[in-house]
């Protein structure tokens, strides 16, 4: 059984990489000056961050992209994901789902309404279907009731081992 | 959670994500082997701030020193309607603007526009445009309302850009927007009757069914020869048209700013007409009350 203990880290390599991009977009819409991005037929960021449908009941979509990592980071930690605390995993999962969902509405709106796409939208867009396949893949195992307390079908102790055990028995 | 119970959810999760990917890939591929021409029109670079700043912040006493008076220039007033259903937007009087961006008239047209708009609200996005180089008045430079973003208190801005000034691979302007039926209707109900009798749609400017126009107010040719800076310096500080100096055969130079400002009042106490007199250091100042006066408006107490 491999031991593969990547995916704390990975999901929090990402989650920090889409806040980082979160907050460069959220500077962008207020400032678009500052937007650093290819431009042509097809690739215009200014043009997606600048459009209508940059903003949802008047909330700009780079701040929900914020609203988004700021907690998934919190839930990525590797002491949120050591947690025995079903709700904490679930919340992941959730998020994630919501993430994806998220992103699927806006790629539709990039392809089929503004008819641009942003390279710097894109790459959250990558992050977050990223971390959905990470943690929606993951799931079943730490949503085990006894993940993390130490009753595992494999027996073994909590924390650390458990984490082997995601890469290992269920996936 | 059995082995065999969170075997099957992890097949159920990495189904989910195939299809999902697979989804997006669909998608992806099927837009770009069915992408419209607009998606290869390229938006036009953003207005300079100092251009901005330059037509949002005309003083007051130009505007009143100027009035409606342009010497050495006609200009085309807007017609007034009545007995129209207002037109509105979000509870506040509309202005709607129809044009293309390869237009001359209409790029004529969008200088006192944004001068009257900037002076109820502020435009935070506006693009620069220059007509076309294969129609009359060639490279008239003036902006874009293709992803215009303004906010106001007073009154509600639509502007619309049918065609741009890139030529498609069929030899014509490359459509780039489409009129709403509600739009499409009130062009054709004011053109039909409602007190116009041009029937073009390019420009069309309708300040909240109080004032029409489908024509500029000036002709473009005053915008000839100077770049978008340039006029854009004229109308925070118009002169009267004066002779270049040190030359005996010096031509006058065009009326560019007082033009600009002059039909900026006209528009004004269009909206001011409509939104109430708000505010009323516009709307009761005395170029408005000139313009007010001479397209027969209220003129307010």
């Amino acid at each position: 059984m491999p031991t593969l203990r990547w995916q704390p880290i990975v999901t929090l390599l990402l989650s920090v990489y889409g806040l980082g991009a979160s907050i460069y977009l959220t500077i962008t819409h207020f400032e678009p000056k500052a937007l650093a991005c290819v431009s042509s037929a097809t690739f215009n960021c200014e043009k997606v961050t600048q459009s209508p449908q940059s903003e949802i009941f008047g909330i700009p979509v780079a701040i929900l992209g914020l609203a988004f990592f700021v907690p998934m980071l919190l839930l990525c930690l590797p002491a949120a994901w050591r947690s025995a605390d079903r709700r904490i995993h679930l919340a992941r999962l959730v998020l994630s789902i919501t993430g994806v969902g998220m992103i699927l509405y806006l790629i539709v709106t990039e392809l089929f309404v503004i008819k641009a796409i942003c390279l710097w939208c894109t790459s959250v867009h990558v992050t977050t279907f990223l971390l959905f396949v990470v943690i929606a893949t993951t799931s079943p195992v730490v949503l085990d009731p006894g993940y993390g307390t130490g009753d595992t079908d494999d027996g073994d102790v909590a924390d650390d081992a458990d984490l082997a055990d995601v890469d290992g028995s269920a996936l | 959670m059995t082995e065999r119970g969170a075997s099957r959810s992890a097949v159920l999760a990495w189904v989910a994500v195939v299809v999902i990917l697979v989804g997006v890939v669909g998608l992806v591929v099927y837009a770009f082997s069915h992408a419209a021409t607009p998606a290869t029109v390229t938006q036009t670079a953003r207005t300079s701030p100092a251009v901005l700043a330059a037509v949002s912040s005309v003083p007051q006493a130009t505007f009143d020193e100027v009035g409606v008076t342009v010497p050495g220039a006609q200009l085309t007033p807007p017609e007034v309607l009545s007995g129209q259903p207002p037109l509105s937007s979000g509870g506040k009087p509309e202005v709607l603007a129809v044009g293309a961006e390869f237009c001359p008239f209409c790029a004529a047209e969008r200088w006192p526009l944004v001068v009257a708009l900037a002076r109820f609200g502020r435009f935070s996005v506006l693009h620069d445009a220059t007509s076309s180089e294969q129609s009359v008045f060639p490279g008239t430079p003036s902006f874009s309302f293709a992803g215009v973003r303004y906010a106001s208190p007073y009154v509600a801005f639509t502007g619309v850009e049918l065609y741009s000034d890139q030529v498609g691979a069929d030899g014509t302007f490359i459509r780039i927007a489409t009129l709403t039926p509600a739009q499409a209707a009130l062009i054709a109900r004011v053109a039909a009757g409602g007190g116009t009798s041009a029937g073009g749609t390019a420009p069309f400017v309708d300040v909240a069914d109080r004032l029409v126009t489908t024509t500029s107010a000036f002709s473009p040719a005053l915008l000839a020869g100077q770049s978008q800076a340039q006029i854009a310096g004229t109308v925070d500080s118009p002169a009267a048209p004066t002779a270049a100096t040190g030359n005996a055969s010096a031509t006058v130079a065009p009326p560019t700013g007082q033009a600009v400002v002059a039909a900026a009042n006209q528009l004004s106490a269009g909206i001011c007409a409509a939104d109430g007199q708000r505010p009323s250091a516009v709307c009761r100042s005395k170029g408005v009350r000139a313009a007010d006066v001479s397209l027969g408006l209220p003129v307010p107490d």
